[in-house]
C-alpha cells in the first residue's frame, strides 16, 4: 500500500516536468533551426559545424524525450496513488 | 545579387571597437547558441529542482510504485543531457567568436601588409620619379604626341576623344565596380601620401612617425588638402562663401524607427522643388528635449565650379578635413533649425552627404546620438568611440574606397557586395553607389542578428508619441 502523502509531491512534480517539456522542446527546435539557415560560409568547416548542430540538437531532443518519460512515469505513479487510496 | 535573394548571412560586419570580423550569419549563430547554452542550464537547473521533491529514500519509505523510481531516474538522465546540451553549445559558441576573432586578426593583418606594402611602393616611385620621368620621357612625348593627333584626326577633334574616352568608362561599369579594383583604389589612395613624401626627399623613418600609424599628420587628408591647393592654381577647387536657404516646412512625418527609413528621408535632390540637399527633422517627444535629425544628400554637381555647393570641390575639401562648402551650409542649416551644441541630434548622410555626417560628428560642436553613413569616404574620419555610427559600404562601390583604408575601429563598418559577378547592372554610372542598391542592403542590416548593430539601430530610434516638424535647406555657393 503507497503512502497516500505521496500525491502532493507527485501532483508538483507532474506540473513542473509539464513546463520543463515545453521549454526544452523549445530548445529542441531552435538548434536545427541554425542549420537551416542557407549560410553562405561552405566547405569542410561548414559541414563540420553542421555535424555539430545535429548532434546538439540530438542532445536537445533526448533531454526532451527524457523529460517526456519522467512526465508519463509520474503520471503512472498517480494513478496508482490514486487508486490505492480508493 | 542577381543570383541568390539577398540575406543577412551576405553582411560582414566589423568595427565597433571588436576585433572580430564575420558574417551576420556567425555572429547570430554564436548568440543564438549562446541563448541555447543559458536555457539548457536552467532547464538543467528546475529539473534538479523538481528531483529534490522527492528522493529515493522518501519514495521507498512511502512505498512508492515503481514507475515513481522510473521518474527520478529519467529526470536524472535529462538534467545529465541538458547540462552536456549546455557545455556543448556554449563550446560551440566560443570556437564562433573565436573563428571571427582569428579572421579579424587575419584580415587586419593582411590589410596592415598590403598598406605597408603600397606605402613603400608609393614613397619609392616618388623618391625616383624625378629619374624614371627623365628615362622614360622620350617614350612618354612620343606616345603622347601619337595620342593627340590621332585624337586631333577623329571627328569633333580633341573634344570628342574626351567625350569618347567618358564613353569608355560608362562602358566600362563592369571594371569600375569589381571589388579587386575597388580594393586597389582604396589601397592607392592610402598610399598617395607615401608618394608625394618619396616625392619630397622625405626620409622614411619621419614619414612613418608623421602618417597614419604615427601621428596621423599625413594622410588621405593631406594628398587631398595637397589636391585641393594645387586645383586652386589651376581655377579648380575654389571655395566660396556659401548660404542655406530654408525652402519649405512641413510636419506629419513619422520619426525614423529603421536605417530604411532613414534612407527615405534622405533628400532627393533631383526630385525636389529646387533641389533642397539638407532636411531636418525636430522631434517633439512630450516630456523630453527636443531632438534633431539632420539628413544630407550626396554630390549634386560633379564639376568644380557653379553655384552648387555640393560639388566636387566641396568633396575634395571634405577629405581634406578643411571647412568644405557643403560642410558650412549643412551648418548654417542646423544653426536656422535651432541646432545648438546641446541639441540631442542624429546625423544621416549618403556618398558627400555621409562624409558631412560624419565630420560633424567628429567637430565635437554638437551634442550627437547617433551617425548613419551609407556609401561614404568616410575611413579617414575618426568619430569618437562614444557616438554610435554605422557605416554601410559596398564592396564593389568606388565612392567609399576614396577615402583609402579604414583608420578608426570604432565605427560598425557593415559591408556587403551589391551586385553578383556578371548580374545587369543598368544604365547608372556606378550602380552599387546608388541610394536605391543601398536601401536593400540597409533592410538587410535592419534585419541583422549582431548585437552591436540592433543596439546602435535602437539607440537612433525613437518611442512614443512624437510630433515631427520638417525643414528643407538649399544650400547654395555665393561666388
Amino acid at each position: 500500500m503507497t503512502d497516500p502523502t505521496l500525491a502532493g509531491p507527485l501532483q508538483l512534480q507532474r506540473l513542473a516536468l509539464g513546463q520543463i517539456a515545453a521549454r526544452v522542446n523549445f530548445l529542441a527546435s531552435r538548434v536545427p533551426a541554425l542549420g537551416s539557415s542557407g549560410g553562405r560560409w561552405a566547405g569542410p568547416a561548414r559541414d563540420a559545424y553542421d555535424d555539430k548542430l545535429r548532434e546538439l540538437a540530438r542532445l536537445a531532443h533526448r533531454s526532451h524525450d527524457a523529460v517526456l518519460t519522467a512526465r508519463d512515469c509520474v503520471d503512472r505513479a498517480l494513478v496508482i496513488v490514486a487508486n490505492d487510496v480508493h | 545579387m542577381s543570383t541568390d535573394a539577398p540575406s543577412t548571412a551576405d553582411l560582414v560586419i566589423s568595427g565597433g571597437g571588436r576585433t572580430a570580423i564575420a558574417s551576420d550569419e556567425l555572429f547570430s549563430h554564436a548568440q543564438e547558441l549562446e541563448k541555447v547554452a543559458i536555457e539548457s542550464l536552467s532547464c538543467a537547473r528546475q529539473l534538479s529542482g523538481v528531483d529534490g521533491i522527492l528522493d529515493a529514500a522518501r519514495l521507498s519509505a512511502a512505498n512508492a510504485p515503481a514507475s515513481a523510481f522510473e521518474a527520478e531516474s529519467a529526470i536524472a538522465s535529462a538534467t545529465a543531457t541538458l547540462d552536456e546540451l549546455e557545455r556543448e553549445a556554449s563550446l560551440v559558441a566560443r570556437l564562433l567568436r573565436v573563428s571571427a576573432d582569428a579572421y579579424g586578426g587575419a584580415e587586419r593583418f593582411a590589410r596592415d601588409a598590403m598598406h605597408d606594402l603600397a606605402a613603400r611602393v608609393g614613397y619609392s616611385v616618388g623618391f625616383y620619379l624625378p629619374i624614371i620621368a627623365l628615362a622614360v620621357a622620350p617614350s612618354a612625348a612620343i606616345a603622347l604626341g601619337g595620342v593627340v593627333l590621332l585624337a586631333s584626326l577623329r571627328p569633333g577633334g580633341l573634344s570628342g576623344f574626351i567625350g569618347t574616352l567618358g564613353e569608355w568608362f560608362r562602358g566600362n561599369t563592369r571594371a569600375l565596380t569589381d571589388p579587386m579594383n575597388v580594393a586597389l583604389v582604396k589601397l592607392g589612395v592610402s598610399s598617395a601620401d607615401d608618394f608625394g613624401a618619396g616625392l619630397l626627399h622625405i626620409p622614411p623613418g619621419i614619414v612613418q612617425a608623421l602618417g597614419d600609424d604615427g601621428l596621423g599628420v599625413l594622410g588621405t587628408s593631406t594628398t587631398a588638402a595637397t589636391a585641393a591647393l594645387v586645383g586652386q592654381q589651376f581655377g579648380i577647387f575654389a571655395e566660396t562663401p556659401v548660404k542655406a536657404t530654408r525652402v519649405s516646412r512641413e510636419t506629419g512625418a513619422a520619426p525614423p524607427q529603421t536605417l530604411v527609413d532613414r534612407i527615405d528621408r534622405l533628400p532627393d535632390t533631383g526630385e525636389n522643388a529646387h533641389g533642397e540637399q539638407i532636411l531636418i527633422d525636430r522631434i517633439e517627444v512630450a516630456g523630453q528635449p527636443d531632438r534633431f535629425e539632420v539628413y544630407i544628400a550626396g554630390t549634386v554637381d560633379f564639376t568644380s565650379v557653379g553655384e552648387e555647393a555640393f560639388d566636387m570641390t566641396s568633396n575634395v575639401y571634405a577629405v581634406a578635413d578643411l571647412p568644405a562648402g557643403s560642410y558650412r551650409a549643412t551648418q548654417l542649416a542646423m544653426e536656422q533649425a535651432g541646432i545648438t551644441r546641446h541639441t540631442p541630434v542624429v546625423f544621416t548622410g549618403h556618398s558627400q552627404g555621409g562624409l558631412i555626417a560624419a565630420t560633424l560628428a567628429a567637430s565635437g560642436d554638437y551634442d550627437v546620438r547617433g551617425v548613419v553613413a551609407i556609401g561614404a569616404p568616410t575611413a579617414h574620419v575618426d568619430v569618437p568611440a562614444s557616438i554610435p555610427m554605422i557605416a554601410i559600404e559596398h564592396t564593389d562601390d568606388l565612392v567609399p574606397a576614396l577615402s583609402g583604408m579604414r583608420t578608426d575601429n570604432a565605427a560598425i563598418l557593415v559591408e556587403r557586395r551589391a551586385f553578383a559577378p556578371g548580374a545587369e547592372l543598368g544604365d547608372s554610372p556606378l550602380p552599387p553607389h546608388e541610394k536605391s542598391a543601398y536601401r536593400v542592403t540597409a533592410a538587410l542590416v535592419d534585419e541583422a542578428h549582431d548585437d552591436q548593430v540592433r543596439e546602435a539601430i535602437r539607440s537612433m530610434s525613437y518611442r512614443g508619441e512624437a510630433t515631427v516638424t520638417t525643414t528643407s535647406y538649399l544650400a547654395e555657393r555665393v561666388p
